[in-house]
């Protein structure tokens, strides 16, 4: 006899508490079929993984190898290296070789020859005096034939340095005489690339400044960004997705209607530049997915999905004035983290639950253009419109093709790091 | 099961037909503990799922200290109370009378199926389903309640008193018994 209200406890734990029931028989399918993905997944993520870390070994090989062979790097090892002695015991006159294998490694010798000039308005006493004088009459005039040679200061033409300096412009490199080979120009260069020591000093400080930057962009290599990028998707209008909200029979639905509802996506990224022109990118990003499912008209359902993508973009700037354009491309694969429908009867919420069939993993391909604007040296702003196309289907269903279309305006700060 | 510990060290290195006979001979009372924690045999086949996954992803864990079966069940009502609180049911508030010294005879008890107590037990509403279940037949204490499910200890103990007496409702509108006295509504 059950006289207390315990007793309700014990009536149902005698007859509860090893309640057996056998499950149908899909269950086990269901698990041995998710166990097989879960190796496969594993399987795959640790060959991946391998693969990716010999890659970006390599790469980081190849880097360093080639890092010599780099022109700004190299001009600074030649000068450091370059024994003034050495070119002193040899003929002046003759090209030394070391010094024809620089003057080819530079890129963009013109620069070279238009820097030079624009610092001769230093003393030639200093020009003179300095150790890196004769190593850089040889480097800093490639176009005089092998007929370079030692000129001292009082032979110089005592004009040759003022007209430049009244002037306060670069004098164009035609204008450079071919014998010239005044010890100012050289030292300038030897100096500016090392320490700037010089800058400041004369009066044609404009294309000292031109100068600074291009050796400051070289070593941006590594940059951090911050990106946040409201998004407008073009889900398709109908589908069968169906939701596991089991009341008043909502879920499976026909003629749902689905609204998709503004969207947006946050992240931080990391980049490399590549080359002066293709800088990479990667990183994580929180995505969100936000649609409006109309099952009836006095029930409806919000469903929101919430991603964790890791994008791999590729830059290529095409433009690098005060406002640098860039075209952007790659590929995401982005991880489904949050699902929930939270369904609603006359806009009064009723029940919460998931979107049933949902794919794991969803990848995308995007292309878009990049504006960016240098606040400071290390600071950029930039504004990306870019469009973004669904590879697999959102849904795992075979019946239902779920991909999407998504129009972002990424904006972002990106921070440059030496 | 011949050997549960050598099957359960094959379970961890990934023997799938190991995990196949672990689960043909818990199945039957894993699903009973789901569907306890369930509001139908849909939600329960989903919280046996996902709670044999997880069975069979840290099986490596178990370290043979105490019963294994002890040690799936709760893995089990975890899986199930895991659920519950990422969906973050919403229930519908009833009103409900209490009643107290129900004279139950021996026949209307062996009258009541497990099978009818189980279906009572479903549809309670999800968090008096999970505090009855959790306290009643599994022995938790309301301090244990309140921090697996997030809530007050008073909200426990309101909640389990809710969760009886809607069943000693259920009880007696099902086999027959009749209603003594009413004390008093609430809500």
């Amino acid at each position: 006899m059950l006289s207390k209200q315990n007793d309700i406890d014990q009536l149902f734990k005698q007859n509860l508490e090893r309640f057996e029931k056998t499950p149908p028989g899909s269950a086990w399918e269901g698990i041995e079929k998710r166990l097989n993905y879960r190796t496969w997944f594993l399987t795959g993520l640790k060959t991946v993984s391998i693969a990716a870390t010999i890659v970006l070994a390599c790469f980081a090989g190849w880097r360093m190898n080639n890092s010599a062979a780099h022109p700004d790097i190299q001009v600074e090892q030649t000068a450091l290296q370059t024994d003034k002695s050495e070119f002193r015991k040899e003929n002046l006159n003759m090209t030394h070789p070391a010094v024809s294998k620089t003057s080819s490694a530079l890129v963009n010798p013109p620069k070279e020859i238009k820097i030079q000039t624009s610092k001769m308005s230093l003393p030639g006493a200093i020009a003179a005096n300095s150790p890196d004088v004769a190593v850089n009459r040889q480097t800093s005039n490639p176009r005089s034939g092998g007929q370079v040679g030692t000129v001292p200061d009082h032979e110089l033409p005592a004009n040759s340095l003022n007209e430049r300096s009244d002037t306060g412009k670069a004098a164009p490199e035609s204008t450079v005489p071919e014998n010239n080979n005044h010890p100012a120009i050289a030292v300038t260069d030897t100096k500016s690339i090392h320490s700037n020591t010089y800058k400041g000093i004369g009066p044609d400080k404009s294309a000292e400044v031109s100068l600074v930057p291009q050796i400051l962009r070289v070593n941006k290599r590594w940059s951090l960004r911050a990106e946040y990028a409201p998004a407008l998707n073009n889900l398709p209008q109908n589908n069968d997705q169906l939701t596991e909200i089991n009341y008043m029979g909502a879920q499976n639905t026909e003629n749902q209607k689905i609204t998709s509802e503004n969207t947006f996506s946050a992240g931080v990224l990391a980049g490399y530049r590549v080359s002066r022109r293709i800088s990479l990118r990667s990183g994580v990003v929180c995505k969100n997915i936000r649609q409006t499912v109309q099952n009836s008209a006095e029930s409806s359902s919000k469903r929101r999905f919430q991603y964790i993508e890791v994008p791999v973009h590729a830059a290529c700037k095409l433009a690098d004035q005060k406002i640098g354009v860039s075209l952007t491309g790659g590929f995401g694969a982005a991880f489904l983290i949050g699902n929930s429908e939270l369904l609603s009867v006359n806009n009064e919420p009723i029940s919460k639950g998931k979107t049933a069939n949902m794919q794991s993993v969803n990848c995308s391909a995007l292309v878009g253009m990049e504006f960016g604007y240098d606040i400071t040296k290390r600071i950029t702003i930039t504004v990306e419109p870019r469009l973004r196309h669904d590879l697999n289907s959102l849904s795992a269903l075979n019946s239902v093709n779920y991909k999407a279309d998504h129009l972002e305006i990424a904006t972002g700060l990106t921070y440059c790091f030496d | 099961m011949t050997n549960l510990e050598e099957t359960i060290r094959k379970c961890a290195s990934g023997d799938r037909k190991a995990q196949a006979a672990l689960y043909s001979h818990f199945s039957s009372r894993m699903y009973g503990v789901c569907l306890r924690y369930s509001k139908d045999a849909g939600e329960a086949e989903d919280n046996l799922h996902d709670g044999f996954i997880r069975v069979f992803t840290k099986i490596s864990q178990f370290g043979f200290k105490g019963s294994f079966e002890g040690w799936m069940r709760r893995i089990m009502a975890n899986t199930s109370l895991e659920k519950f609180r990422k969906n973050n049911q919403l229930y519908p508030v009833e009103d409900m009378m209490i009643y107290e010294n129900i004279p139950y005879s021996e026949e209307t008890l062996s009258a009541i199926s497990a099978d009818d107590l189980m279906k009572m037990v479903q549809e309670l509403p999800p968090r008096y389903r999970m505090v009855f279940n959790l306290f009643a037949i599994e022995g938790y204490s309301h301090q244990e309640i309140a921090k697996l499910m997030n809530i007050n200890e008073g909200t426990s103990k309101s909640n389990l008193s809710r969760a009886r007496v809607i069943l000693q409702k259920k009880v007696m509108e099902n086999f027959g018994m009749e209603e003594n006295r009413v004390i008093t509504n609430v809500c």
